[in-house]
């Protein structure tokens, strides 16, 4: 019997800075120029046009930046790694840069295997607010039996739905300078996807915070698999 | 980076402005170190797939004296949000306000442009007469194409570059440097230094005065100093002459999105409607192994996918097909293609096609030009109805099946006969893909029929006829899109308005200035891009400026007019374009000036030799 193993490089890499307005479909095309130019062992699709095979993890929204995204492409053999975790520097576009690296024959997609993310979220405020005030409202908000989001959606009808059940856990960092930065835990992927801005969304609307700009900032900081019901960094 | 957050956030493709891109530069200010931005009157997309650009911004930055940056027309959004945050125009690189800058190069590729160089110094806060800028301006320059017409402009830039702007680009930088380090800098005495430099005009230092029929009387400089003739520059040894090690590998989806190398500048065929062909003589290439090791290192310094063979004409290479077989043998394995620009209906072409088909397969374009034999020969465009059917024969039996033809509606001497003769050649095509052994074709055919609309330029043979009205042009429109029936043939053409404006524009006077700022100021920009075009506010404009749009594009010059551009020299003579002229109304053909000197004139007025000494000995 043959027995086919697919060879998958998997990258993990942060994306930051101006670096963070970059588009998914134009982020995949930069990569697959880097990947060419160190000359890695590319398994190419065929067909008239041929092409590196690139898989990223978890979506990420233009304009959120992110110090733990991952991608992985299918290649013909290994080789040194270090080609990877010492890229030369001025082989990235600005605020892309490579962490880690490794091989895997995982028959899953990445995208598979995606259970959880974390991320820190910023918000700027009208005024300061206590922050044992503010700590104690996010443990009420956050032992409610159901916290209903409408979901609104472009020429479709809104749908709602009860998010608690995709909350790991949100921790309230500081209220310092007029600022609340919060941590939270999420799930995502197939089995189940939530934005973290909905939370703090709605935590906002809850404790009435008076903001002095709407905008929420986002960094995503990890993206997690599940083995043996822990949360495990993809590599 | 907070404040630009602000905006980036609220704004479509907030990469279009970012810069950071592999290859590009962000130096750290020093002190001394000249300043300049090289700017393209459209967005990134666009501007980011002209060659020129990538070549000026790596030259200049190879040197540590010089910061080049870039800057493109912001989307409606984005100006929107500069306006509203009270905030102006920024480079790419480091995003700083244009007025900060020692010099703003705009790049002129297309006439309905303009508009778009108005708006960049608007949302800059820099008056759009050179007269209203003081000392502390940058000095604002303009070259590419375009600059051979610079009048309608000419109130607006201080300076134009005529012709190849490599060496001269860095003459002006050192002449600034030189007049700021002996503190003898003002713009004025700047300026006038400058038109001393060969193949620089500054329109400033010239005064023209009108006949009663509104055509020119006289053009003459003010000061005894100043050139009557400016000479256009080139690159004398074009071979093995500087290319950039690397290019800027672009963000977002842009037109031409891979890696180019210029193996040729010039052209020899001599086809009556092209600038292009007319401005960048005479003919210079790169060698084989110029041009190969130059690809090499692109390649490895840039990751693209794809590198183009770019010239006018880039089958007409010497060693084409040996620069095409040696790089396929190369790179095959490596997954690198090669793509050729519109290609003239030859078995030639064919037999290169099959040689880059082995990495990818791409679409064909075809530049057919003209409907009958007899208006391709008023053209000059030297291929016959034989080389068009064995071309697209030889084609079908090779395997493709899409095909785009593109011709030109409106050029002199048209006549229906030959508008159904472009209707008669899809036709033709379909027919001749059924004519191919069943083994060998693979499903339905499809020819898509291009059509623009011709707009006489200056310096071509027809730089005096007098151009289509917009209804002539639409009437041709609407006769073929009658006339093209198969279901298997596609017909897609361009607006006769836009090219109505483009030809007003293209030969147009000084008494153009006002027209485009007040065009401007009533609201009209991007006015290439179809949703932002408004052909009647520029009616509009002109009715309010008493100004008659069609003197400058419907109406046919007589050859003792003064043109607006004859104060410049592109080589060429006019002796030559009035005698090319003739001959097409005669349908006489000229033959490709490889074979022999056609007397252009660019050999004495520009090189004072022959144009390739090997060919013609």
């Amino acid at each position: 019997m043959v027995v086919i193993v697919i060879l998958k490089l998997i990258v993990k890499y942060e994306k930051i800075n101006y670096a963070k307005y970059l588009a998914h479909l134009e982020l995949s095309g930069i990569i697959q120029r880097i990947l060419r130019r160190l000359e890695l062992p590319l398994e190419y699709s065929s067909g008239y046009n041929p092409k590196p095979q690139i898989a990223f993890a978890a979506p990420l929204s233009v304009g959120t930046s992110s110090k733990g995204e991952y991608f992985e492409v299918r290649i013909t053999e290994e080789f040194d790694l270090r080609k990877i975790t010492e890229i030369d520097p001025s082989f990235l576009p600005v605020g892309i840069k490579f962490i880690d690296a490794t091989f895997s024959t995982a028959k899953n997609s990445i995208m598979a295997i995606v259970s959880d993310a974390s991320y820190i979220l910023k918000i700027t405020t009208e005024r300061q607010y206590e922050e044992d005030d503010i700590r104690e409202k996010l443990n009420k908000f956050l032992a409610q039996d159901e916290i209903i989001w409408e979901k609104i959606r472009r020429k479709k009808k809104p749908i709602t739905k009860n998010i608690v059940e995709f909350i790991n856990n949100v921790f309230l960092l500081n209220t310092n300078n007029k600022e609340m930065i919060f941590k939270i835990n999420v799930k995502t992927g197939s089995n189940g996807n939530l934005q973290p801005d909905v939370i703090v969304k709605k935590f906002i609307e809850y404790a009435n915070i008076e903001l002095s700009d709407e905008f929420i900032n986002i960094q995503r900081q990890e993206i997690f698999k599940n083995v043996n019901s822990e949360q495990v960094p993809i590599i | 980076m907070e404040k630009l957050d602000k905006l980036l956030r609220n704004v479509q493709n907030p990469s279009r402005y970012i810069g950071g891109e592999i290859n590009s530069y962000n130096k750290e200010i020093t002190e001394g170190m000249v300043r300049f931005v090289l700017a393209f009157p459209d967005i990134y997309e666009i501007g980011m797939s002209y060659l020129g650009f990538q070549i000026l911004y790596n030259l200049k930055n190879e040197r540590d004296d010089i910061f080049c940056e870039r800057v493109f027309s912001p989307w409606e959004d984005m100006e929107n949000e500069l306006r509203k945050n009270d905030m102006e125009l920024f480079t790419l690189e480091s995003k700083t306000p244009l007025k900060e800058m020692d010099f703003i190069g705009f790049t002129l590729q297309y006439e309905l442009s303009y508009t778009n160089i108005l708006g960049m110094l608007d949302l800059s806060n820099i008056p759009f007469r050179s007269k209203d800028r003081d000392d502390d301006m940058p000095i604002i320059l303009a070259g590419g194409p375009n600059a051979y017409n610079p009048e309608p402009i000419a109130e607006i830039i201080d300076l134009f570059v005529i012709g190849e702007g490599e060496e001269v680009n860095i003459e002006l930088i050192e002449l600034y440097k030189l007049m700021k380090k002996e503190n003898t800098y003002t713009k004025k005495t700047y300026l006038r230094e400058a038109s001393k430099i060969e193949g620089i005009y500054v329109p400033s230092l010239y005064e023209v005065s009108y006949n009663k029929d509104k055509t020119i009387k006289e053009f003459k400089p003010s000061f005894e100093d100043v050139p009557k003739l400016i000479k256009k520059r080139i690159i004398r040894n074009f071979d093995g002459y500087y290319y950039p090690k690397k290019v800027i590998v672009p963000f977002q989806d842009v037109i031409h999105d891979r890696a180019m190398i210029e193996i040729f500048r010039g052209c020899t065929r001599g086809c009556r409607f092209c600038q292009a062909g007319m401005l960048y003589r005479p003919i210079r290439e790169r060698s084989k192994e110029d041009i190969l090791e130059k690809m090499d290192t692109l390649i490895k310094n840039t990751g693209f996918e794809e590198i183009a063979l770019s010239s006018l004409s880039s089958l007409d290479h010497s060693e084409v097909k040996g620069i095409v077989t040696d790089f396929v043998d190369k790179y095959e394995s490596k997954k690198v293609g090669l793509s050729l620009p519109s290609l003239r209906l030859d078995s030639f072409a064919v037999d290169i096609l099959k040689d880059i088909q082995k990495v990818r397969k791409t679409g064909l374009t075809f530049a057919a030009e003209a409907g009958t034999q007899r208006l391709r020969d008023v053209i000059n465009k030297g291929v016959t109805e034989e080389n068009l059917t064995s071309t697209l024969s030889e084609i079908f039996e090779n395997g493709w099946k899409r095909v785009k033809l593109y011709f030109m509606l409106g050029l002199p001497t048209e006549t229906y006969e030959d508008i159904q003769g472009i209707a008669d050649l899809g036709e033709k095509s379909i027919e001749m893909y059924y004519n191919v052994d069943k083994s060998l074709r693979k499903g339905k055919p499809t020819v898509t029929i291009s059509t623009a609309n011709f707009v006489p330029k200056p310096f071509t043979p027809f730089q005096w006829f007098g151009q289509d009205t917009v209804e002539e042009l639409n009437e041709k429109h609407e006769f073929l899109k009658e006339k093209i029936t198969n279901r298997n043939v596609n017909y897609n053409y361009h607006g006769s308005w836009e090219s109505s404006l483009e030809g007003i524009i293209a030969r147009g006077d000084r008494k153009l200035n006002e027209v485009i700022i007040k065009a401007y100021e009533k609201g009209c920009k991007f006015d290439a891009w179809r949703e932002y075009f408004n052909y009647d506010l520029w009616l509009e404009t002109f009715e309010l400026l008493n100004i008659d749009p069609y003197f400058y594009n419907t109406r046919t010059r007589d050859y003792s007019e003064i043109l607006p551009w004859d104060h410049l020299d592109c080589g060429v003579t006019k002796e030559y374009l009035i005698k090319e002229n003739e001959k097409a109304l005669e349908v006489k053909l000229t033959t490709d000036c490889r074979n022999y000197c056609t007397n252009c004139g660019v050999n004495k007025q520009i090189i004072g030799g022959d144009c390739y000494p090997e060919i013609n000995s």
